[in-house]
């Protein structure tokens, strides 16, 4: 196996596509503005020629070099390259205006890289035994975790519930377009032949995740042309990495954070950020230094950094063993591995074995290289923020249709993505979750095919039917679970505001 | 309250139930029974979230002592920028990717404020370049 796996990733195509994932991801993070979201969209296309190791180790690359690279920006400019950067600026720009930018840039390689190679390692232990209990699903089990990974997603990816749940009927909804497979009806094509085949997921997800944002950025087109980087003028210092002395120091925080980070990253839809934040807020609680705390703490830092990228694996592990994304990203990534052939779950351990570990072991070395690479270019990197939107935005719209039209050579997926983007750009605007919508999307046809194998099965009681099935019984109590959560955490959270008021 | 002072969700909820009316009609008009179950359960289901929006909406509306929607200018951007990209596929269709690319690239950047023009010609330039190279050369992609 470490033969097949090392052979796997020694190739050319890997290589390429792990430096590009790399070096692209951190360069799109650093722009406010555009997240790894958008550029794991946009990249799908071009997968389709690639090997399937090559073309997952560059979109997980992206995935965290772009969480990593809006750490530049945050501490250069002050400005978080993704929200899951808004800690990192707290802490990192008050020591670039200290003159230690680059000492802040460092640490936050660092750190970024050991939560992301840690959470690859948490991915490559706990991924395969928990994969195995898919071996034990049957289409009841399939149709209950398609609806736990949307009300998961729906209840934790926007700020309402409702609107999550929503967008997830929704993408449900659209996923009935095209032929039914089970009885052979055509549904909802409107006489196209382009419709037959159903709507296209990366057609979809590049108009929701790319041409909104292009759309979002037009809102202020007065200002389209001006850059960020006309904003600072502190210099950086000299210092880059801690001292090995200094690292014990941190080896605590770092480990603490990448465990939070993992924890977190597992709890489907809670994102980069609310591993940042918490992993900071226990950082602070531990510190010895609580004063230097939003004066630029490199403890801070490390801790926040550590924290976001720690959830770039752990939100892969329910991905690719039960098809729930744990980000909007993961559930990008999942379209990509889809494409491939990829299906989650126990076959991916077993039957595809090489190709997965190559896949997890790939992600693990792109931590590793995104610490060497973004030590090298950090300095670079951020003169990217120069490029003004005015020449920016219309090179994503060229490269989005585009992409689009390669899929299938088709103009219909350009009208799609177009189509797409437009109300993805009002659902962006009305926190209407696009990643809840693009679920739904994705399993729509599983949940509909495994409710109506299941009603076969049993045979007019299908609740009994569900109640006599022990994995089925607890999907069940996790569905209820996640859309009671946000009203209990609402009112833990109210009633903490009262007790600490009185 | 005047329809003005409606909350967004109201509006997103009409839209919703509308559009999920005219799916459930059109379910109906599906040629077997069991490939209509499906869609028209999932669509009572978006009416029922649509409803319990609506409400939501309502509440905010009367509870709010502001516009709903505030100032509209701000859509002119986007919408504006919609058409263009509407306007450059059509053109793509009819005229191929490369010259489609090469007016609209320019037009774009010039339009949202750039004046540098070896940035406006060079990052055009590039792009025309980097997708052939890619694309056509690489992808064997035959292009529009």
């Amino acid at each position: 196996m470490v033969e097949t796996v090392l052979n796997n990733l020694l190739t050319l195509e890997v290589m390429i596509g792990l430096v590009v994932g790399v070096v692209g991801g951190m360069v799109v993070g650093a722009m406010p503005g555009l997240s790894g979201s958008m550029a794991i969209a946009l990249l799908l296309p071009i997968t389709y020629s690639m090997s399937p190791v090559a073309s997952l180790v560059m979109l997980m690359a992206i995935y965290t070099a772009a969480m990593t690279g809006g750490s530049i920006s945050a501490i250069l400019l002050h400005t978080p390259g993704t929200p899951a950067n808004a800690a990192t600026a707290m802490e990192g720009y008050p020591l670039t205006k200290q003159g230690r930018g680059l000492e802040a840039v460092g640490m936050s390689m660092l750190s970024s890289g050991v939560g992301g190679f840690l959470s690859a390692l948490a991915l490559l232990v706990i991924a395969p035994p928990l994969a195995m209990i898919s071996l034990k699903f049957s289409e009841p089990e399939n149709f209950l975790i398609a609806i736990f990974g949307l009300t998961v997603i729906g209840s934790l990816a926007g700020k309402s519930i409702l609107k999550g749940l929503l967008m997830g009927t929704v993408g449900l909804l659209l996923a009935t377009v095209g032929v039914d497979n089970v009885t052979g009806v055509m549904r909802y094509t409107f006489g196209s032949d382009f419709l037959v085949s159903g709507i296209q997921i990366v057609p979809a997800l590049i108009g929701l995740f790319t041409i909104s944002v292009v759309m979002g950025n037009c809102e202020d087109y007065k200002h389209a042309n001006q850059s960020l980087l006309e904003k600072s003028n502190a210099t950086l210092g000299t210092k880059c990495l801690p001292a090995l002395a200094e690292i014990p120091h941190y080896f605590i925080n770092w480990i603490v954070s990448s465990i939070i980070g993992i924890i977190v990253g597992i709890l489907p839809g809670a994102g980069g950020s609310i591993g940042s934040w918490i992993a900071y807020d226990q950082a602070k609680k531990r510190s010895k230094n609580k004063e230097e705390f939003g004066n630029g703490s490199l403890e801070g830092l490390c801790a926040c950094e550590t924290g976001n990228n720690a959830v770039t694996g752990g939100a892969m592990i329910p991905l690719m063993t039960l098809s729930i994304p744990g980000s909007p990203a993961a559930a990008i990534i999942l379209g990509g591995l889809l494409i491939h052939g990829l299906v989650p779950g126990s076959r991916l351990f077993t039957q595809q074995a090489p190709t997965t570990y190559s896949i997890l072991v790939g992600f693990a070395l792109s931590n590793v290289l995104m610490v060497i690479v973004g030590l090298l270019i950090a300095k670079y990197v951020v003169n990217v923020t120069k490029i003004p939107n005015a020449i920016l935005m219309p090179v994503i719209v060229c490269l989005a249709l585009i992409g689009a039209y390669a899929i299938n050579g088709s103009m219909f997926d350009v009208y799609v993505a177009i189509f797409f983007g437009f109300i993805g750009y009002f659902m962006d605007r009305y926190d209407l979750s696009s990643a809840a919508l693009i679920l739904g999307l994705i399993l729509g046809i599983t949940a509909e095919r495994g409710l109506k194998l299941s009603t076969v099965m049993a045979k007019g009681d299908l609740l009994g039917f569900f109640m006599g099935r022990p994995i089925c019984v607890v999907i069940l109590g996790l569905i209820v679970l996640s859309l009671v959560w946000p009203f209990i955490s609402n009112y833990l959270d109210k009633r903490k505001a009262l007790n600490a008021q009185a | 309250m005047s329809i003005k002072k409606l909350n967004a969700d109201v509006w997103i909820s009409i839209v919703l139930i509308a559009w999920s009316i005219w799916w459930y009609v059109l379910a109906g008009e599906f040629d077997n029974a069991e490939a209509e179950m499906w869609p028209k359960g999932v669509l009572a289901l978006t009416v029922m979230f649509s409803i319990f929006l609506m409400i939501s909406g309502i509440k905010k509306s009367l509870n709010s002592t502001e516009s709903g929607e505030g100032d509209p200018k701000i859509f002119v951007g986007p919408i504006v920028s919609i058409i263009a990209i509407i306007i450059y596929a059509l053109t793509m269709e009819y005229v191929g990717f490369f010259v489609a690319t090469a007016i609209f690239c320019p037009v774009s950047m010039f339009l949202l404020g750039s004046r540098n023009w070896k940035a406006i010609i060079g990052v055009t330039a590039g792009l025309n370049l980097f997708v052939y190279v890619l694309f056509v050369t690489q992808l064997q992609l035959q292009m529009p």
